[in-house]
């Protein structure tokens, strides 16, 4: 039935905890991360990410493929940062704020990094969650789409409309 | 600061690299499922109990409503009877009054 399906999968499908564990194992920085880009809150991030866990547990068998799997976890880390933001329950960052939880500031050029950090906390959630997608996964127009649910060009929109917002707040700031 | 595409590209990718999920991610995710689970009827419960109220309220309405009802049916074939003891003592008294003026005509 499912022929590709990896033995992993297929064992933590069968309820082995062991093989769920390393499942999470494996995805767990990219699903945490989603979250942790989103709301720059690591205690709602880290939560949000163990629900999301939680429903792959919950729905293990209608996962066809380890391809199936990131994208599936991807889409609904996805939906859950907009439900959140839907909710009102994350916090807006300000821009003060925001330079105490800018993170892992890089050697080369740790202030514009940093402030790109901010400046990212700024923009709309389907801006901010398509550029995530964009940069953090490397993923294309056309996979954001399938990810987030839209069209390719409300993809290329939000992308495009978040660069130039960003590179409009950086040049202001420089 | 000169900001360039290719530098915004970079430092962006940067920025939103992947970070490490929190020490200890896993064993609470599994801590969570191996947790018994909570009960299902909260909800249900929360539900039950508004329907009770409303039994409640209803049924103290209705009360209320018969009470009432009694109360003013009772005033009312009591004021019948006041009204018949009214008549009768009226009649009787019209009577006597009818007596007297024959005896007073007689004489």
């Amino acid at each position: 039935m499912f022929a590709t399906r990896d033995l992993t999968l297929q064992r933590a499908a069968g309820g082995d905890h062991e093989s769920f564990a390393a499942l999470i194992h494996e995805h767990q920085d990219m699903v945490f991360s989603i979250a942790w880009h989103f709301l720059h809150d690591r205690g709602r991030a880290e939560e949000i990410a163990q629900e999301v866990f939680l429903q792959l547990y919950r729905t293990l068998g209608e996962i066809e493929s380890p391809a199936h799997l990131t994208f599936w976890l991807r889409r609904v880390t996805s939906n859950r940062c907009i439900d959140e933001s839907r909710r009102g329950r994350w916090r807006i960052v300000t821009l003060d704020e925001a330079s105490d939880v800018a993170h892992d500031a890089d050697a080369t050029d740790p202030l514009l990094k940093r402030r790109v950090g901010q400046m990212l906390q700024r923009l709309p959630a389907q801006q901010r969650l398509a550029l995530t997608m964009r940069y953090q996964e490397g993923l294309e127009p056309s996979e954001i789409g399938a990810v987030l649910g839209m069209p390719l060009n409300t993809v290329k929109s939000h992308l495009r409309r978040g660069l130039s917002a960003l590179r409009e707040w950086l040049g202001a700031t420089s | 600061m000169n900001i360039t595409d290719k530098n915004i590209d970079e430092t962006l990718q940067r920025t939103l690299a992947r970070t490490r999920a929190p020490e200890g991610f896993a064993d609470r995710v599994l801590a969570r499922i191996d947790a018994p689970q909570a009960p299902q009827q909260s909800r249900w419960l929360s539900a039950s109990a508004l329907r009770r109220i409303a039994a409640v309220i209803l049924f103290t309405a209705a009360l209320g409503g018969l009470t009432a009802h009694q109360i003013a049916e009772h005033r009312r074939a009591e004021g019948e009877l006041a009204k018949r003891e009214v008549m009768t003592a009226l009649h009787i008294a019209s009577a006597k009054m009818h007596v007297a003026q024959r005896a007073v005509s007689r004489d």
